[in-house]
């Protein structure tokens, strides 16, 4: 097509005009959580006692500043005893039911509102096993209604936040007005901490913190002064040619204990596949690249933001969230996508009428977004 | 595409855009307007390797018309916009090449530094003149200290003084001057010696270089590493994967 063919396009008008009239559900409320203690690199390579210059220099290279962690009391030597898979499965549920109770009311108290209004719970973790799954111990200890809808999702690792937001918006769009789902993503990391002195151990012990996130959907017909965003839509891959570069596996050589393998073709394999993710999105709905104003994306870790920045173009400011989430928190699986987001309306800059993409990577290998509109 | 303020003329691998038609060489917000349209129509539909930017024999650009970027008050908006079409023209997936002649003043600098070449005729003069008119360079502030040094982009913005195309080769400013009847000729030169590359790796190259001013090595690292597998991935491109193994992710 030549200049003199072509004609100008406002896609994001074009789009706008498309879904007008149509009703999406809305993230009317939000928050985060973490457990009350928060450790700094050195203090936590400290607790595990680890002596291989290796692995301190990983720990110190790391960018992460700090993590929120349970991590048992230290012994008199200051370090941590190696916890025992009892110690870490209670350690997961004891974490996810504090802070997936804490998370829960001050998502409702945004807005003034009684756990009794919660007509469906989604609460995601991969971080721990439990049967009855976290929902049923967040009903008896929140006292949620007995009739709620309840859905545990398990085993989709970091990529989940995205993905478990359509569950959300699929449920709050199919219950109609007024239906009210509450998505909690709890992840407890420190029970899958395994304390032995291997790279792969010291990888994701030095990565991975504990967060829980609440996002609070409703549909509303009428137009509403909430300011959160609309969900619009989706659109993800899973490439299973590579889905031996992110999986739990039993550790080697002591107590059976699962621990998480990483390799370190990742980061790259998702720079070269996230475009096809993104253009799909936009693509869907017509939009181009220079229509988005907010990126909210995974806090993967620091290779893993680099290959997405330079594959997709974007800039340290466009996940200027992302980075400073990977650098307070680490990487909290599927509630770090919402802990940018938080930091994003925290912010207090996204105006209506703009456009938002929303993106998390994780194990399958699943490449995961969604398009939001404020 | 109906355009009133510049022009347009395309061949299979050049783009060129004409400033020839400003009112007094000055940019108001319809000229923003109508680069940001091309640059999108470019970005979007078209397959060339350069874009070329170009004013009339006499002058490039005299800079912005501040005074119409509104009606009745300066619409404030209009500098973002500028600044917007100029990271537009960054993020190009093009390779973009500055031709100056006659007067280059003011935000006229700041297009041709965004470029990834400059070349000038040797009527060519350069004035940062935006102090004169009570309002500060944007772009120029950016860039301009990268290419002449701190020192001397400070005396270049603060006192505005006109300088050639000899004195801003010197400088650095430009990659090369010609004189008037040559510059034909030094264009083409200019687009033979970047005809070889690969557009993914002179953005990314692009990019790399410009971010080297403002990041330490240890976050440079991550970039480069991640810029290198994506061109290195490419079909056709071969080699080793070379990351290393520090931190995994």
């Amino acid at each position: 097509m030549s200049l003199k063919e072509y004609t100008r396009i406002d896609t994001k008008q074009r789009f706008m005009d498309r879904i007008s009239g149509n009703v999406y559900p809305r993230i009317i409320s939000m928050a985060t959580a973490n457990p009350p203690r928060r450790y700094t690199q050195l203090e936590v390579i400290d607790l595990f006692g680890t002596k291989s210059p290796k692995i301190r220099k990983l720990f110190k290279k790391s960018h992460i500043k700090g993590r929120y962690l349970y991590l048992p009391e230290p012994g008199p030597d200051g370090t941590i005893h190696n916890e025992t898979n009892h110690e870490l499965l209670s350690k997961h549920l004891m974490g996810s039911i504090k802070l997936g109770t804490e998370v829960t009311r001050k998502c409702l108290s945004h807005l003034n509102m009684e756990v009794s209004e919660i007509d469906h719970i989604i609460c995601v973790t991969s971080t721990g096993l439990l049967l009855p799954g976290i929902s049923a111990h967040l009903v008896k200890h929140l006292k949620l209604r007995n009739d709620i809808q309840r859905t545990d999702i398990v085993g989709m690792g970091c990529s989940a936040g995205v993905p478990s937001l359509r569950c959300a918006t699929e449920s709050a769009s199919a219950g109609g007005p007024g239906k009210k789902v509450l998505l909690l993503c709890i992840e407890i990391s420190s029970s899958a901490y395994v304390n032995y002195e291997t790279i792969q151990a010291a990888v994701v012990n030095s990565l991975f913190g504990d967060g829980a996130t609440a996002l609070l959907l409703e549909t509303q017909e009428a137009p509403s002064n909430t300011k959160g965003p609309q969900v619009i839509g989706f659109e993800s891959r899973i490439l299973v040619e590579h889905m031996d570069m992110l999986r739990y596996d039993l550790f080697e050589n002591e107590e059976n204990k699962i621990s998480l393998i990483l390799s370190k073709e990742l980061p790259y394999i998702i720079g070269n596949n996230i475009e096809n993710v993104l253009y799909g999105l936009l693509d869907k709905y017509g939009l181009k690249k220079r229509d988005i104003t907010h990126w909210v994306v995974h806090a993967g870790g620091r290779k893993v933001l680099e290959s997405i920045k330079y594959n997709l173009g974007l800039s340290n400011h466009d996940i200027r969230h992302t980075m400073i989430v990977h650098s307070e928190y680490g990487n909290m699986s599927s509630g770090s996508v919402f802990f940018s987001l938080e930091r994003l309306k925290n912010e207090e800059i996204a105006k209506k009428g703009d456009l938002g993409v929303l993106i998390s990577m994780g194990p399958g290998l699943a490449i995961e977004s969604g398009l939001l509109l404020w | 595409m109906d355009l009133q303020l510049i022009s347009v003329n395309e061949t299979d691998s050049v783009t060129t855009i004409y400033l020839d038609k400003l009112e007094n060489g000055l940019i108001n917000m319809k000229t923003i307007s109508e680069l940001t349209d091309v640059l999108h129509y470019l970005e979007d539909e078209s397959k060339c390797k350069f874009l070329v930017f170009r004013g009339s024999k006499e002058c490039f650009g005299r800079g912005l018309d501040i005074a119409k970027f509104y009606p009745e008050k300066i619409d404030y908006d209009g500098f973002r916009k500028w600044e917007a079409m100029l990271r537009t023209i960054d993020k190009l997936n093009k390779i973009t090449v500055a031709v100056i002649e006659g007067e280059c003043f003011g935000a006229a600098i700041d297009l041709a530094l965004t470029c990834d070449v400059r070349i000038a005729s040797d009527n060519a003069a350069f004035s940062h003149d935006e102090l004169g008119k009570g309002i500060l360079p944007g772009q120029t502030i950016f860039q301009l200290g990268k290419f002449c040094g701190l020192g001397k982009m400070l005396e270049l913005i603060q006192t505005g003084k006109v300088y050639s195309a000899g004195e801003a080769f010197d400088m650095g400013i430009i990659n090369a001057a010609y004189d008037a009847s040559g510059i034909e000729d030094g264009l083409t030169a200019t687009l033979a010696g970047y005809e070889a590359n690969d557009i993914n790796i002179h953005m990314l190259t692009r990019r790399l270089s410009k971010e080297s001013y403002s990041i330490v090595y240890d976050n440079f690292i991550g970039g480069y590493l991640a810029a290198q597998h994506r061109v290195i991935s490419l079909p056709g491109s071969g080699g080793a994967d070379d990351a290393d193994d520090a931190e995994i992710i």
